[in-house]
């Protein structure tokens, strides 16, 4: 979906790894990872077959793969473990790439830009490029969205078992000396996982209904997502529920969304039209869908 | 009151029990119905999926009921009933598993099937199918079309032969009808 | 029990000679397994002497034929597989030795409550089980050795650790038939969680009610040696006959003198967290846990007082002592019960429910208090925090 739809998030990404000297190499010929709500719904065998192929293509580079999305995360996290630790389903899933000509070792690491932040970089030397922090901040009140499978299932994943409750994400994202609003069931799922948003959109934009209702209600002021998916959801998403639910809700949502790197792009002070910030004049029908030039206006960064 | 599905049971069958536990899903016959499942469902708030039914339609073998129910494709796979169950049931495997034996009895949403179709010719799930994706991607100073499948046919091929490979196309049909592009605001 | 015939000298390092009785059980065992196969098996196996079969080994003619063998010399150790050694071990015990053999040198192998009992339909796994059981049957009488009876003296009293409901009864069934009991709390009260019940299921009993009375009742009955505030230091002997050392906590105020007026606790200056409560409603320093406790008297918590004398100047009995020390009793017992109860598990650690982050979250033991009459807020359900 990055690569596709929000190619503002790969730049802004790009961007913000650049200043903090790791570098981000591409990976050649990859796929769909495959998506694990509908494609591991279907056929949970093919779902590792090409869930591997994509990770040997990281095994011939040598190299940990670093994840952007969510729904990356869950499935290529999972086929990693699984196939590390089942002897049975390796067996298989190597007859199937062996005719293809490759082979799944098990010699990499699948991580998502999160955890290489607050694990690998650190909040202390991310904090240390913010041109903001406690004493000069960015006035934004920031609801975190942590979408659902960047904590859950919590056994395999680098959280310490924390999925009720995490606070990593708020951590990572206010360095930008913004804060993060505690607000009514923070942790709900977007709804657009599970293929729900491809079958039964409504039921999805209602999901998005909730959330939007409950940061609303908290006085949020920008959305914050680690996951295309969800911010997708609560982006495009947003503006569907405006329209399809105008009845049930008291007015129409303008909350914009963020992708964590474009806040923490913003906080080491690049533009906001590099970060993807504001929608290019030149084109329709493009994201950002709810848009950020009011409130980046307030906040006094110049546009 | 009408609208209550009443399902007769004469003979609690194994037969589901028998292939979650052959697929290694054996604590699904451990679900005491405490119902924390439920309680924490994001979707069972809003649509009539209730997790626990489900559980205990699973425990009495109801094959049949549970697998052609729409309401099975209304999880959003958010793993909470996964996390919470004290009985250690990984509910949401369990329905992604289901979801495998329903598509295999034929059981597939219409805009899910579209989006296999999609997976077969493409590579993805989303593709490049307009031009202004390209133009946004060049906006950003990134090549138009980006190194995935879309760049290298060879790795199109790949996919599509390991597709062939596991049967996914004969499973999911995607041979069925005319690929026609499917929007849906994407 | 008297031996009738003199037992043979067996001291349990000779070679053994094993037995194998194989009963069919009528068809509760013969009915599943070959039996005549199985013996043909057992006879393959090391140190048996020999393997026979009958149908009801525990039959006067069953129990015979082990009596006939023993007698005639023929083998110094018995496994009969059979029923469940609870129906038949002290019959075969018994045949044993009356025939003259220790009987302590027999094994019985469970192949009809734990073999085919259970495996009804499936006559090969009922068979490798049987099979299992005998061998291992017999390689214990391999190692068994000759045992004596003996008889030895009971302490007739009895230590029971922890007076909620059930320490609670167990001392007054046995205080009632006769015997001592050592009444050992750890709380300065007694009473435990039953205590801080408002009602009990299904009678809708008030707890109290019923609670109250046997808490007096153990104050008062001779038998009762009730030792609150106190726990088991340590424990040595053997069943039947048991030395514990139980420490005594200090409470600070002579428990002899002290009329439980509360005048100290009114002029206390400390406040800390009530655990009757459970954390709802604060006590004092100087406290009882609840006005019905028993035993009434108050007791300082020493880890929160920070000695300002008040309590000391305001009591009317002057029965404050600040350098009261802890106490040691040696108790003799023959037997112990522990009735310690549970303790409530902790709900921050289930996060979902925000126990302590959101207000009005509270445990089912809270909400119990809160119902309770004597609770934080008199019986009324309403937030305790306001």
């Amino acid at each position: 979906m990055i690569p596709n739809r929000y190619p503002f998030i790969e730049s802004a990404t790009n961007n913000v790894f650049e200043k903090l000297n790791i570098e981000l190499i591409e990976m050649e010929g990859a796929s769909c990872c495959p998506a694990p709500g509908v494609f591991r719904g279907f056929d949970i065998d093919t779902w590792l077959v090409i869930g591997a192929r994509n990770i040997t293509i990281a095994e011939e580079l040598g190299l940990d793969i670093a994840l952007m999305c969510n729904g990356c995360y869950g499935s290529l996290l999972e086929v990693n473990h699984t196939l590390k630790h089942d002897k049975e389903k390796r067996r298989i899933v190597n007859e199937h790439l062996a005719k293809i000509g490759r082979e799944f070792k098990g010699s990499i690491n699948v991580r998502h830009v999160v955890d290489i932040l607050y694990h690998d970089v650190g909040v202390d030397k991310i904090q240390q490029r913010s041109k903001y922090g406690r004493k000069t901040p960015l006035n934004l009140k920031l609801g975190l969205h942590y979408g659902c499978h960047l904590t859950k299932p919590s056994e395999i994943r680098p959280w310490n078992q924390e999925s009720e409750k995490p606070t990593f994400f708020d951590e990572l994202v206010e360095v930008s000396g913004c804060k993060s609003i505690d607000y009514k069931d923070k942790f709900l799922c977007c709804g657009a996982g599970g293929g729900v948003r491809g079958a039964f959109k409504e039921v999805s934009l209602d999901y998005t209904r909730e959330k939007l209702e409950n940061m609303k209600a908290a006085g949020i002021d920008v959305i914050i997502t680690a996951c295309p998916f969800c911010h997708l959801q609560l982006d495009l998403g947003q503006v569907e529920v405006n329209k399809i639910f105008k009845d049930k809700i008291s007015g129409p949502f303008n909350i914009p969304v963020m992708y964590f790197t474009q806040l923490l792009g913003l906080a080491f002070g690049m533009e906001p039209e590099e970060l993807g910030l504001i929608r290019s004049p030149d084109l329709t029908g493009i994201p950002p869908f709810i848009p950020l030039k009011p409130v980046l206006k307030k906040i006094g960064v110049k546009v | 009151m009408e609208n209550i599905k009443t399902s007769r049971i004469t003979k609690i069958n194994d037969d589901l029990s028998d292939l979650l536990r052959d697929a290694g899903y054996l604590e699904a016959s451990s679900c005491i119905q405490c119902g924390t499942c439920s309680g924490g469902c994001p979707s069972g708030r809003r649509t009539a999926f209730k997790t626990r039914t489900l559980m205990k339609k699973v425990q009495l073998g109801l094959t049949e009921e549970v697998l052609s129910d729409k309401e099975l494709w209304f999880c959003s796979t958010c793993y909470k009933c996964l996390e919470r169950c004290p009985r250690g049931v990984p509910v949401t495997d369990v329905i992604i598993y289901l979801r495998n034996l329903a598509v295999q009895r034929g059981y597939i949403q219409g805009p899910h099937h579209a989006l296999c179709k999609m997976f077969y010719k493409t590579g993805h799930g989303v593709p490049i199918n307009e031009e202004k994706w390209s133009k946004l991607r060049e906006h950003y100073k990134l090549k138009g079309i980006p190194p995935t499948t879309h760049k290298f046919p060879e790795a199109n091929k790949e996919v599509q032969s390991l597709l062939k490979s596991t049967r996914f196309d004969e499973l999911t049909k995607v041979g069925d009808y005319d690929l026609k592009d499917e929007e849906g605001g994407e | 029990m008297a031996d009738i015939t003199e037992e043979i000298k067996v001291n349990g390092r000779e070679t053994p000679k094993i037995g194998v009785y194989i009963c069919w059980c009528g068809i509760n065992i013969g009915g599943v397994v070959d039996v005549p196969k199985l013996c043909e098996y057992t006879e393959t196996l090391p140190n048996v002497t020999f393997a026979k079969e009958y149908k009801f080994m525990c039959s006067d003619i069953g129990q015979g034929m082990i009596m006939e063998d023993i007698m005639e010399g023929k083998i110094n150790r018995i496994v009969v597989a059979s029923c469940s050694p609870r129906m038949h071990e002290q019959t075969f015990r018994r045949a044993c030795r009356e025939a003259g053999l220790n009987q302590f040198l027999f094994e019985q192998a469970n192949i009809r409550e734990h073999c085919t009992w259970v495996t009804m339909e499936d006559v090969p796994g009922a068979t490798k089980i049987a099979k299992d059981h005998i061998r291992m049957a017999i390689a214990k009488a391999g190692k068994l050795k000759p045992l004596k009876v003996n008889k030895v003296p009971v302490e007739p009293s009895t230590l029971v650790v922890g007076a909620g409901i059930a320490g609670i009864n167990a001392a007054l069934d046995l205080a009632n038939s006769g015997y001592k009991v050592y009444l050992v709390e750890k709380a300065p009260t007694v009473g435990g969680h039953m205590a801080q019940l408002d009602k009990t299921f299904p009678t809708m009993d008030c707890s109290s009610c019923i609670t109250t009375p046997k808490m007096s009742e153990i104050a008062r009955n001779p038998n009762i040696e009730l030792l609150a505030y106190s726990t088991v230091e340590s424990l040595t002997g053997y069943v039947g006959n048991f030395q514990a050392r139980i420490r005594q906590k200090p409470h600070y105020i002579d428990q002899e003198l002290c009329t439980g007026c509360g005048t100290c606790a009114e002029n206390c200056p400390i406040d800390c967290a009530n655990e009757f409560d459970l954390g709802m409603k604060p006590r004092k320093a100087c406290y009882v846990a609840f006005p019905q406790a028993v035993p009434g008297q108050y007791t300082i918590d020493m880890k929160h007082c920070v000695r300002c004398g008040i309590c000391e100047e305001v009591c009317p009995t002057k029965a404050i002592r600040y350098d009261d020390k802890t106490k040691y009793l040696d108790i003799k017992i023959g037997t112990i019960i522990l009735a310690t109860g549970y303790d409530p598990y902790d709900a921050t650690r289930m996060k979902q429910y925000g126990y302590g982050i959101y207000p009005n979250v509270v445990t089912a033991l809270q909400m119990e208090r809160l119902l309770s009459s004597f609770g934080p807020t008199g019986g009324k359900v309403k937030d305790h925090q306001t």
